[in-house]
């Protein structure tokens, strides 16, 4: 999937930024994440939750964001049944799964309900995140 | 069965109250035979009065024998006894062999309950011999006519009688031999069940062993990836950031430097505990006391150490003591209250070693102890080197953990 990433040329509608919110209970990326968000041209943070019913409680409340960067281990509920509840409850956010965890050891179906992809963390830059959401809106 | 291998004091309780009946019955008869020589004024029954009564006397070692535990030495006095007035017996009234035989097969029995293999074929043997002389007494010789002076039904009802009380000493011997087989099952089931016990708590205390190892893994993959795993994320992440940024002629603000750095520092001191978690290297190179007093300089609690310069110890009793005495100061500093202190104390007892943890805390529910999964973790480390640990506590007076590790030298043989 990096490499697909990696190989999708970015055209993103820069005239109005992308909502982006992430979800991770670790302070330090959630720092570094908004780091690179801000440093990504046509993307904003829109906001950070540090658990899974946090996560939900605001995405329910807030239809103003376009993406959320999900960290599959959460201290309460998984990224992955986080997603799962969204889609069920009709979010149309795209949600992008982030882990340190090897993609190998995630769940077979980790990416089938309500996921539009995955990201290792350590590999989230600016060009990334841009190729997250253009693969994620079919633009190629 | 039990021939050299002795028997239970009950059992020979019960042997020597056999024997004590045959005694007394050998001087009733000698009495009795004595008492009719007179009556009917036959020497011959005098003799065999007498004869009777040396016999008994022979029997009389079979008593200090089975005092001494020494059933084998006791069987043959006895036997050596009873075939005697069965010789002597037959020697002067021909007529009383087919009533001697049961002298004869008595001290068999007797050798074929108590007595193994290898001690039975001996005694066996002998009884072949007497057998054989038995059967060559009563057929050849002449006899002296004693039982004539006696009415011939006073003979004949001697000799039944003879016959009945020799059925019921029989019997009484072979009731002995059957509780000391029982005694003897009791008591193999018993040790038996103990062993099963012992095993039960050793699977019991490996499977705990194994579990806490594996728990103390899953602990330590936590730790990687919510400490240092997560900062080497975020610090990779933001360096790719501040390269690019570079690259593009972007100023690098100082202040996203200075979170780098701080990623960093904060990833290097979680690697620095994690590393401690997994084997303090204060323990490998500079020894228990360091290191235990490095664990009393870290605890919120008050601790004083007291370290017998004479206690020595091997890697694996250093790293248990070690991890005790680690766990017992953090259930200190977690449950025993701020105001608590703890008193750590080495010593060398017994040429083993004592170690205690005493704290002045908050205590705890004596019923609680046994339960907690801590305790029972410090109880299989201190089993695993043939050691002892106990916990104290109750509410309001603190806890005192106490163990004691046996000298090394003979803790093998003891285990």
């Amino acid at each position: 999937m990096t490499d697909r990433m990696a190989t999708v040329h970015a055209t993103a509608d820069v005239t109005v930024p992308i909502s982006v919110f992430v979800v991770d209970d670790h302070p330090a990326f959630l720092r570094t994440a908004a780091f690179v968000i801000d440093a990504t041209p046509g993307f904003a943070l829109a906001g950070t939750a540090v658990s899974g019913t946090e996560a939900l409680d605001s995405l329910t409340v807030r239809s103003d964001i376009n993406l959320v960067l999900l960290d599959v281990h959460l201290p309460d509920l998984s990224g992955i049944e986080v997603a799962r509840r969204r889609a069920e409850a009709g979010g149309t956010e795209v949600v992008i799964l982030m882990s340190t965890t090897d993609r190998a050891d995630l769940p077979g179906d980790a990416l089938d309900r309500g996921v539009a992809g995955f990201l290792p963390k350590e590999l989230l830059t600016t060009q990334a995140l841009r190729a997250v959401w253009d693969d994620a809106n079919g633009v190629s | 069965m039990t021939g050299s291998a002795g028997l239970e004091r009950e059992s020979l309780a019960d042997l020597r109250a056999q024997f004590r009946t045959e005694q007394i019955a050998s001087w009733i008869a000698a009495a009795g035979v004595l008492f009719l020589a007179l009556v009917y004024g036959e020497p011959w029954g005098a003799v065999l009065a007498v004869g009777i009564g040396l016999m008994a006397i022979v029997r009389l070692p079979a008593f200090p024998a089975v005092d001494r535990n020494d059933v084998v030495g006791a069987m043959w006095w006895e036997a050596t006894g009873t075939w005697g007035i069965a010789l002597i017996v037959v020697t002067l009234i021909p007529a009383a062999l087919p009533m001697m035989v049961i002298n004869l097969i008595g001290p068999l029995v007797s050798g074929a309950l108590f007595l193994d293999a290898r001690q039975l074929r001996r005694l066996v043997s002998a009884g072949v011999v007497v057998a054989v002389a038995l059967g060559v007494l009563g057929f050849r010789s002449e006899g002296t006519g004693v039982e004539d002076a006696v009415p011939e039904w006073l003979f004949q009802v001697i000799m039944i009688v003879y016959l009945a009380l020799h059925v019921v000493v029989m019997s009484a011997l072979v009731g002995v031999a059957n509780r000391v087989r029982l005694a003897t099952l009791d008591a193999a089931v018993a040790a038996n069940e103990a062993l099963m016990r012992a095993d039960a708590d050793l699977r019991e205390s490996r499977r705990r062993v194994i579990s806490a190892g594996d728990q103390e893994r899953v602990r330590l993959e936590r730790n990687i990836h919510d400490g240092a795993q997560q900062r080497l994320v975020a610090l990779a992440v933001q360096l790719q950031l501040t390269s690019q940024l570079a690259r593009n002629g972007t100023p690098v603000k100082p202040e996203q430097l200075d979170a780098m750095h701080s990623e960093s520092r904060e990833a290097i001191d979680d690697l620095r505990e994690l590393a401690r978690g997994i084997y303090p290297s204060v323990l490998t190179e500079r020894g228990l006391e360091d290191a235990l007093r490095s664990v009393a300089r870290r605890s919120p609690n008050p601790v004083e150490i007291t370290y017998d310069r004479a206690v020595e110890t091997c890697p694996e009793e250093a790293a248990a003591i070690y991890f005790i005495c680690l766990a017992a100061l953090q259930n200190v500093a977690k449950h025993a209250g701020p105001d608590a202190t703890a008193q750590v104390t080495l010593s060398v007892r017994d040429r083993g070693l004592a170690v205690s943890i005493i704290d002045d805390g908050v205590g705890c529910d004596p019923t609680a102890i046994g339960r907690s999964r801590g305790v029972l973790n410090m109880i299989d480390r201190a089993s695993a080197l043939g050691g002892e640990l106990t916990v104290d506590s109750a509410p309001d007076r603190g806890t005192r953990i106490s163990m004691v590790l046996p000298d090394r030298s003979t803790a093998n043989v003891d285990a």
